[in-house]
């Protein structure tokens, strides 16, 4: 697979169920040994399985969509253990797991798969012209 | 005759008098008819004049009614045209077969709903999304001084 909008996070954003910067935005880190996200089919929080998310961030911070170009600050995973991951799925933190929706699925990136040893991840966001994702 | 011809000024007169008689009758229909008489030309309808003007505006309002004529007749193809614009729409190329923007509105519909989409079912706009490639950083572990940054 490669790096990849949801189905259901296309649908959001079109429909307005998805807000970029004004709804709760979080990534989890996934290990596809547990469970392996399907951008068709999954499209919440509770489509991947609880022992597949090895660490969860918080929400994301200086979130901006200009010209339609997706982009936050770094992320900081702290002080991370579990299995290795292979890849990050970015999604929107309803509270509710079957009602957060899976945005964005990214197993392409400097670093993936990544083992945790035990001290802090942070995730960079790509610095060119698509960040986190263009639509 | 040799006498007239001689007689002075003759040649100008009957020259002046050929190009007042001179005159093209173009049949435009069975009613109206177009002719000229010396630098002027004549419009008539059923043999009465309706307007005489210079050769230069007859141009002008030859290449004015042209202009309408083909506005026209663009008007009254509109549903030919739509058809073949939405055809060459829905394969992508980037060919107007018209200016008019109600015109290409509708092709563009016909192109994107219309039964054209079963005949050329496989041609879409491409997404234009792009995700970016992030980096995944890890720290070092407290007293790990042989450990390295995780950029695997």
């Amino acid at each position: 697979m490669s790096n990849s909008l949801f189905d259901g996070g296309r649908e959001a954003f079109l429909g307005g169920d998805a807000d970029w910067d004004a709804n709760t935005i979080k990534l989890v880190c996934v290990d596809h040994a547990d469970d392996t996200p399907n951008v068709t089919t999954d499209d919440n929080l509770d489509d991947i399985l609880a022992a597949a998310r090895v660490a969860t961030s918080g929400a994301f911070a200086s979130k901006t969509k200009t010209a339609g170009v997706a982009d936050a600050a770094d992320v900081v995973l702290t002080t991370v253990t579990g299995d290795q991951f292979e890849s990050i799925v970015i999604y929107k933190d309803t509270g509710t797991e079957s009602t957060s929706l899976l945005l964005v699925f990214i197993d392409t990136a400097t670093g993936l798969p990544c083992t945790p040893n035990g001290a802090n991840i942070t995730v960079a966001w790509d610095s060119g012209a698509n960040k986190i994702f263009r639509l | 005759m040799e006498q007239i011809l001689r007689s002075p000024g003759i040649v100008e007169r009957i020259k002046y008098f050929a190009c007042e008689v001179t005159m093209a009758i173009l049949p435009v229909s069975d009613a109206l008819t177009i002719r000229t008489e010396g630098s002027r030309v004549l419009l008539l309808h059923n043999g009465a004049l309706i307007t005489s003007m210079p050769w230069q505006a007859a141009i002008e309002i030859a290449k004015a009614l042209a202009g309408a004529a083909r506005l026209a007749q663009e008007m009254d193809d509109a549903q030919r045209i739509i058809a073949d614009q939405a055809i060459v729409r829905r394969l992508g190329l980037p060919i107007g077969l018209t200016n008019n923007p109600r015109l290409q509105a509708e092709a563009l519909k016909e192109a994107q709903w219309g039964d054209i989409r079963r005949y050329i079912p496989s041609i879409s706009v491409a997404s234009g999304e792009a995700i970016g490639t992030p980096a995944l950083i890890q720290d070092r572990r407290k007293g790990d001084h042989h450990g390295k940054p995780n950029h695997q």
